[in-house]
């Protein structure tokens, strides 16, 4: 787990008025670290080769 | 002599526009099918026997006209909120984009399927209405999230039901219960009332035991005919990881169900699709966000807990989950410019029991959710239509082919599923689960 993330998500919740008990967070530290570990890939992706462009998903994907 | 429930939903619609069945008779005798048989599944937790019969007095005639079909708790009515699994009314009462074009062809709503809390689940081992159990065998999951309607449909309940799709929820389900299931193409109806009006990935989705009956649910939803010819299609195989790390018998099962169509098979790439799952999923959790702590005090632990987490996350992954998606759509694009579907097995591996859903993998031992959603989220991710199709049993449980077409084709897949089914001798789409013999 990251350091201070327990701290984080407390105050996060806090500032949200959601009111977590213990079994709460671990439950959802163990999912956020699921979340870190899946999303990691998105991290290593290079720009240049994914550039921004907008989408419409109410329109039909193009070559 | 037959239960009107053991007819199909094309049988059924036919039988009342010639007066050989009575609407009212439909109408009482799936009634009492529910309460006889839906205790071991809980597919269809609540029942509208006086809405019905209202809707039913004031049914117009049209293609399903008096014919009974149950409905997700996605979706608003006029007489109930819709809940989403949920126990609290999330959207109020109105007669949404999906009940109007129900209504106005005909149909008669009996009930609301039962559905993974909130959505987020493919196993149906969550609800507010108690777990739901897969007709095949009731202690294994029915899939998700709109386990209830495939289950009903499965377990001959009823013979067609509207669920939805945000990533897999109505080819999962289908695969698991042996149905037929067909998500439409993203904005295809109205959106109004409908929970996936907040996301851009969800989309309905028609449930019948066969094609045939999935066109019926599918026709009344998009509001048009949908016809086309699938003799000769040209399919593209996503090799790995689709058709590589799926269970052997189920792969085994789709292979054969593509041979028997005597189509035209290849090999085909789509770029990136190894980021498929990250990007869909960093978005989804997005969209999805955090409701309010009177909605998050209502739902499960775990339910809560992957809602409260949205909380915690950055916003630079959505960007690139963005950058991801949009190159994902182009090459999709580029891969139904040279075939007519991508096809792959619906789900990896058959429906894992509700109190251990994992599943085994050549790769490995794995959650169900995580094994279904890498092979459901393309559809989503790209908005085109995608459908399940019944093509065997591994284990006693049903397996499932699904197929990806090109934006509003959903007339060519529905072809495609009853080439299977003929090219099978329909020995799958006619098999009758123990619950319902």
């Amino acid at each position: 787990m990251e350091p201070g993330l327990e701290a984080h998500a407390r105050a996060v919740f806090a500032k949200a008025g959601i009111a977590v008990t213990d079994e709460d967070l671990a439950l959802v530290l163990l999912i956020h670290a699921g979340y870190e570990a899946s999303s990691a890939v998105l991290d290593q992706i290079d720009p240049a080769q994914f550039p921004y462009e907008p989408i419409d998903p109410s329109r039909a994907p193009e070559r | 002599m037959t239960h009107p429930q053991d007819l199909s939903l094309t049988a059924q619609a036919e039988a009342i526009r010639t007066g050989d069945l009575d609407a009212s008779e439909l109408l009482d005798a799936t009634l009492d099918r529910l309460r006889e048989r839906d205790g071991a599944l809980n597919s269809t937790p609540v029942v509208f026997e006086d809405d019905a019969r209202r809707m039913l007095d004031a049914a117009p005639p049209g293609p399903l006209h008096g014919v009974p079909l149950t409905i997700k708790d996605m979706y608003a009515l006029p007489w109930r909120a819709a809940r989403n699994g949920t126990p609290l009314d999330l959207f109020p009462p109105t007669e949404s984009g999906a009940y109007r074009r129900l209504r106005d062809v005909g149909a008669v709503i009996v009930g609301v399927a039962n559905q993974h809390e909130a959505g987020m689940g493919t196993t149906g081992a969550l609800s507010a209405y108690g777990a739901h159990g897969n007709p095949w065998q009731p202690d294994h999951c029915p899939g998700g999230s709109s386990g209830g309607s495939a289950a009903a449909v499965g377990a001959r309940l009823v013979a067609g039901s509207v669920g939805s799709d945000s990533g897999g929820s109505t080819r999962i389900p289908a695969a698991y219960c042996g149905v037929v299931g067909l998500k439409v193409t993203y904005r295809a109806l109205p959106y109004d009332g409908y929970f996936g009006m907040n996301t851009t990935f969800s989309a309905p989705g028609a449930f019948g035991r066969d094609a045939a009956d999935a066109r019926l649910v599918a026709e009344a939803l998009l509001a048009r005919q949908l016809r086309a010819n699938a003799s000769e299609l040209r399919v593209g195989i996503v090799r790995d990881p689709f058709w590589t790390d799926s269970q052997r018998d189920v792969v085994a099962r789709c292979e054969h169900a593509l041979a028997a169509a005597g189509w035209m098979v290849r090999d085909v790439i789509i770029d990136h699709l190894e980021l498929a799952g990250a990007a869909l999923m960093t978005r989804l959790a997005a969209e999805a966000g955090c409701p309010p702590a009177v909605v998050l005090d209502a739902l499960s632990p775990t339910t809560r807990a992957l809602m409260l987490s949205s909380l915690l996350r950055p916003a630079a992954p959505v960007a690139r989950a963005d950058r991801v998606r949009a190159a994902i759509r182009r090459s999709v694009a580029g891969v139904l410019d040279d075939v007519d579907v991508i096809a792959w097995p619906s789900v990896p591996a058959v429906a894992p029991r509700l109190d251990h859903p994992v599943v085994e993998l050549p790769s490995g031992l794995t959650s169900a959710d995580m094994a279904n959603m890498r092979h459901a989220v393309l559809g989503n991710l790209t908005g085109q239509p995608g459908i399940s199709i019944p093509v065997g049993f591994v284990d006693g449980l049903p397996a499932g082919l699904q197929l990806l077409g090109r934006w509003g084709e959903e007339a060519l897949l529905l072809a495609a599923a009853e080439q299977v089914e003929v090219a099978t001798g329909r020995e799958f789409v006619d098999a009758v689960p123990p619950v319902a013999s």
